[in-house]
């Protein structure tokens, strides 16, 4: 043997002049070995690397939380009379990925991926995803459940108990609809983590530093991990990700959870609850 | 890390009378490309990332990013290294301090007492058609309040200027990273990614709990095409 060669997918190589019959060491990434012959001759061979398994993270459960939640950078609050300006008003989930410590390897002693850098053991996920409801839909004598109509000949109204059935589907629900779509937040959260590309567990399994990569766990996986997080939100939140499939935003609380209206809400109009339509 | 070179372009700001003044100039320009990032000497406890709430707006933009290339390539290999310099500009309309000090060691950590800091990151990316990777090693620059000469102010309008390299290596590409941007003339820009952080003993180890920002939005009109060359020349 005069040299030991691997190259991964994106043309990062490693070298050993060893004239070793065998080149060991732990493997972390795929490629190509080529081994060169005294003779001039070469022969490759690939590295197939299987991924670990289970170390995708599941979705944590939903956590209801009071007034003065705060979520990035909004406080959730009660706030009264409830206008129209939005339905968050009523009530709100949020989605806070988050993660404990994790052990790495430092850089691989020898082998195919001699230096190369990766995740020992998958982290605790501390993710948290908190729904918040007013209280003015504690009970059906808030001044809120108080201003809601019954349904009349000119106009389809909502009762505060299919109100409150609606924001909880809404924020809260894992279903599907007649279209396959999620009817609720918590569903776009579940649904997104099967994404490898939007779960941090899936990115912790993944994740190789190289020999190169100087601040590999200080600085590298917690930098990646964020784009990872980015990739989550655009599941659950909004359309950051325009090349992932979206569902978009789960039916309103005036829709069933295929979309159809429902009836009106009585919003809080100047200060005040309009009256109720004959 | 000692050929770090820091040049003060911008008149003293307690010598102007008015904030309105510094509007528009630089702040600083930093030379960091002969620092090398190394990992600091903790472990990281915890990791925070800000919530988002559903329904609410996002948080205002903070920074505007331009990057320029230094050197003349328009075709990168993975061996090659890559010159440039990234401005971060405040596009907000309040004051904003931001971390400049890139030695973990001038924070003067006690190491009987906990700290916090603000530190910035700063990678290179490529991106085309949403897809993206990440060039080569990050800057990290780190701040403290109680160490003012760490710390930029930058007025409304002011940006800083760093200058820096790295070898363009991709550490993790995949699939559809590949097919949007190998060998495809794909976008050169700057990620800059804020966080705070508190560093803490416990059991004779120095632990950092992290916790991030939200990101500011990438602005990409003056940023340069590049491509990644990544196939052999035979393919």
């Amino acid at each position: 043997m005069k040299k030991w060669k691997f190259e991964d997918a994106d043309k990062n190589v490693v070298i050993s002049s060893s004239s070793s019959p065998s080149w060991a060491g732990t493997a972390v990434k795929g490629g190509t070995i080529t081994v060169t012959m005294n003779d001039g001759s070469a022969r490759s061979t690939p590295l197939i690397v299987t991924p670990r398994t289970g170390w995708a993270f599941q979705p944590v459960a939903v956590q209801q939380v009071g007034d003065g939640f705060i979520c990035g950078n909004v406080t959730f609050q009660t706030v009264k009379p409830i206008d129209g300006s939005s339905e968050s008003l009523l009530g709100a989930a949020c989605l806070q990925p988050g993660f404990g410590p994790f052990k790495y390897s430092g850089s691989i002693a020898s082998g195919p991926n001699a230096g190369y850098q990766y995740i020992l053991q998958q982290p605790q996920d501390t993710t948290q995803f908190p729904v918040w409801y007013s209280h003015e839909l504690d009970n059906n004598t808030t001044d809120f459940c108080l201003a809601q109509c019954p349904t009349s000949t000119t106009a389809r109204q909502l009762s505060c108990d299919q109100i409150r059935s609606n924001l909880v589907r809404h924020e809260s629900s894992q279903g599907l609809n007649t279209s396959n779509n999620e009817t609720g937040h918590y569903g776009q959260y579940v649904d997104g983590l099967k994404d490898d590309e939007a779960n941090l567990g899936i990115a912790f399994e993944t994740i190789i530093g190289l020999p190169s990569d100087t601040a590999f766990s200080t600085v590298t996986v917690p930098d990646q991990m964020k784009k990872v997080r980015t990739k989550l939100l655009a599941h659950v939140f909004d359309k950051l990700g325009q090349t992932i499939s979206d569902p978009g935003e789960p039916p309103g609380l005036s829709y069933d959870a295929n979309g159809n209206f429902m009836g009106f809400i009585n919003f809080a109009v100047g200060g005040r609850y309009p009256a109720c339509p004959n | 890390m000692s050929q770090l070179r820091i040049k003060i372009i911008a008149i003293s700001i307690l010598s102007l009378s008015s904030a309105l003044l510094l509007s528009g100039q630089e702040a600083i320009k930093m030379n960091l490309s002969h620092y090398k990032l190394s990992e600091p000497p903790f472990v990281i406890a915890e990791t925070r990332f800000p919530g988002k709430a559903i329904g609410f707006p996002n948080p205002p933009t903070l920074f505007a990013i331009s990057v320029k290339m230094l050197s003349h390539k328009k075709v990168l290999g993975p061996e090659d290294v890559i010159s440039y310099e990234v401005s971060i500009k405040n596009v907000s309309n309040a004051p904003i301090d931001v971390p400049i000090e890139p030695d973990f060691n001038k924070l003067g950590f006690d190491q009987n007492e906990s700290i916090s800091y603000r530190i910035m990151d700063i990678d290179m990316e490529l991106n085309r058609d949403k897809a993206s990777l990440v060039l080569g090693n990050a800057i990290r620059l780190y701040g403290m309040a109680t160490r003012p000469s760490t710390l930029v102010h930058l007025m409304s309008g002011q940006w800083i200027t760093l200058e820096g390299r790295t070898r363009a290596y991709i550490r993790n590409s995949s699939d559809n990273a590949r097919t949007h941007i190998f060998n495809q003339p794909s976008l050169l820009q700057a990620e800059i990614i804020m966080s705070k952080a508190e560093l803490t003993r416990n059991n004779g180890e120095l632990q950092q709990h992290l916790f991030f920002e939200d990101a500011p939005q990438i602005q990409s009109g003056k940023n340069p095409e590049i491509t990644f060359r990544i196939a052999k020349s035979s393919d």
